[in-house]
């Protein structure tokens, strides 16, 4: 317990003096999970409209599919990506592997799943009556699909919000397409982990301080969100 | 060709039981229409046929294009997130603003929802949002109006403004559904009874 209360007490003053190693990880977690949730809503939301409103062959066994994704372990993304970005590997010559980009790309195959399943059930459980009246006003395929992601605002944004929680705390794809090098593509979840094994135990709790002031963010946004959509 | 809608032998069926049945309807243009029949007789599924929203029927079914644009309003209407103003403006993307912005004035006028353009839609009482969706749907001007159980919820300063506009109506093709008798109106609808 002692080790745990001087560890937060100099995890505070590492924030409070800004560290540099703390500080860049935790901006670069930000934007890394920010560019891929982003790339990932636009891939995401267009899917999940289209599954939730088109009938076409293997609609099924897409939505199957994006559900199965939802709960892939993020190593497994990282082992994937690391093949896939490897020098000899298919994606190679983008030399993507051990940059933050690489890191993107892993945590946008993260977070298109989440999204779209999550986008598609929200889309799919609309009133019935929201396509009827917007087709009998007249409104095009451009205004329809406004109108669904309009009435299917909360569900969508609780989607976006658990992609960026589950990107912001991964660990898998930063550290192994990332490679976590310092100053370079160390996040905090790479951080954290590394700090802890070097038993730099102050530094870690800093880090683990930042990613639970995000996820308590998260959680209140989602539940001003939430109670704005009851009103 | 005819200037009128024709609709022969209906029968929708759903799961094998047959939820709209009827032999012949004509309906002229201008004409009001009451059709009455009790609760599940099929009169929503009629509207549903003729507005094009239920396309899996057996039967003839002809409308001629001098009925289009045709208007739907919904048995319990649905109001998009937004203000009864943006719920107005819903269909009229694309035409002049101060026009479309002069038109849903005046219906709303016409129809005593005035006063609720700013509210949100969804704080809305059951004869409210009748009014409103019959206002958002007659802002496209209808040649055709179908209005499913338009009374239900209304008290009677709705229902006499919901009357005295329909009655201006000339131009417009009505057809009520409803399970009770209409309420006393401006002008005499022709009674349709489905079974």
């Amino acid at each position: 317990m002692e080790m745990i209360l001087s560890g937060i007490t100099e995890a505070i003053q590492l924030l409070v003096s800004g560290d540099a190693l703390v500080f860049d990880a935790a901006w670069r977690s930000i934007w890394v999970s920010t560019t891929a949730v982003l790339i990932a809503t636009i891939l995401g939301i267009s899917i999940g409209t289209l599954l939730a409103r088109r009938r076409f062959l293997g609609r099924g066994l897409l939505v199957t599919l994006f559900r199965g994704l939802m709960g892939v372990p993020t190593v497994l993304i990282g082992l994937i990506g690391y093949a896939l970005l490897a020098r000899q590997g298919p994606l190679g010559t983008l030399e993507l592997l051990y940059t933050p980009w690489g890191i993107v790309l892993g945590e946008v195959i993260l977070a298109v799943p989440i999204i779209t399943s999550l986008t598609h059930g929200g889309i799919k459980n609309l009133d019935r009556r929201i396509p009827e009246t917007a087709r009998m006003l007249g409104a095009g395929p451009v205004q329809r699909w406004k109108t669904y992601l309009s009435e299917a605002r909360l569900p969508i944004i609780l989607a976006i919000l658990t992609a960026f929680a589950r990107c912001f705390t991964e660990l898998g794809i930063a550290m192994m397409v990332g490679g976590n090098l310092k100053f370079k593509t160390r996040t905090l979840s790479t951080s954290t982990t590394l700090e802890t094994a070097r038993g730099e135990f102050s530094r870690a709790v800093a880090m683990s301080l930042i990613l639970l002031a995000i996820a308590i963010c998260i959680t209140v946004v989602i539940a001003l969100v939430s109670r704005e959509d009851e009103s | 060709m005819s200037q009128a809608i024709q609709i022969q032998n209906l029968r929708v069926r759903r799961k094998e039981k047959c939820i709209c049945q009827l032999d012949k309807l004509t309906i002229s243009k201008g004409e009001r229409i009451s059709v009455q029949g009790l609760n599940g007789s099929g009169k929503s599924t009629l509207l549903r046929v003729i507005s094009g929203l239920e396309s899996n029927y057996n039967g003839e079914v002809s409308i001629p294009d001098s009925f289009q644009p045709i208007g739907f309003v919904q048995q319990n209407p649905f109001l998009f997130r937004g203000t009864v103003l943006s719920n107005l403006m819903y269909g009229t993307r694309g035409r002049s603003l101060t026009k479309v912005s002069k038109l849903a004035n005046t219906i709303a006028d016409k129809l005593d929802i005035a006063d609720l353009l700013e509210r949100r839609a969804s704080n809305l009482s059951g004869g409210e949002r009748r009014r409103v969706a019959l206002a958002r749907t007659m802002i496209l001007s209808p040649s055709l109006l179908l209005l499913d159980e338009p009374f239900a919820d209304m008290d009677q300063q709705g229902l006499d403004a919901t009357c005295q506009y329909l009655n201006s109506l000339h131009d417009t093709t009505i057809l009520i559904a409803t399970p009770n008798p209409l309420p006393e109106l401006p002008f005499t609808p022709r009674l349709f009874t489905i079974k």
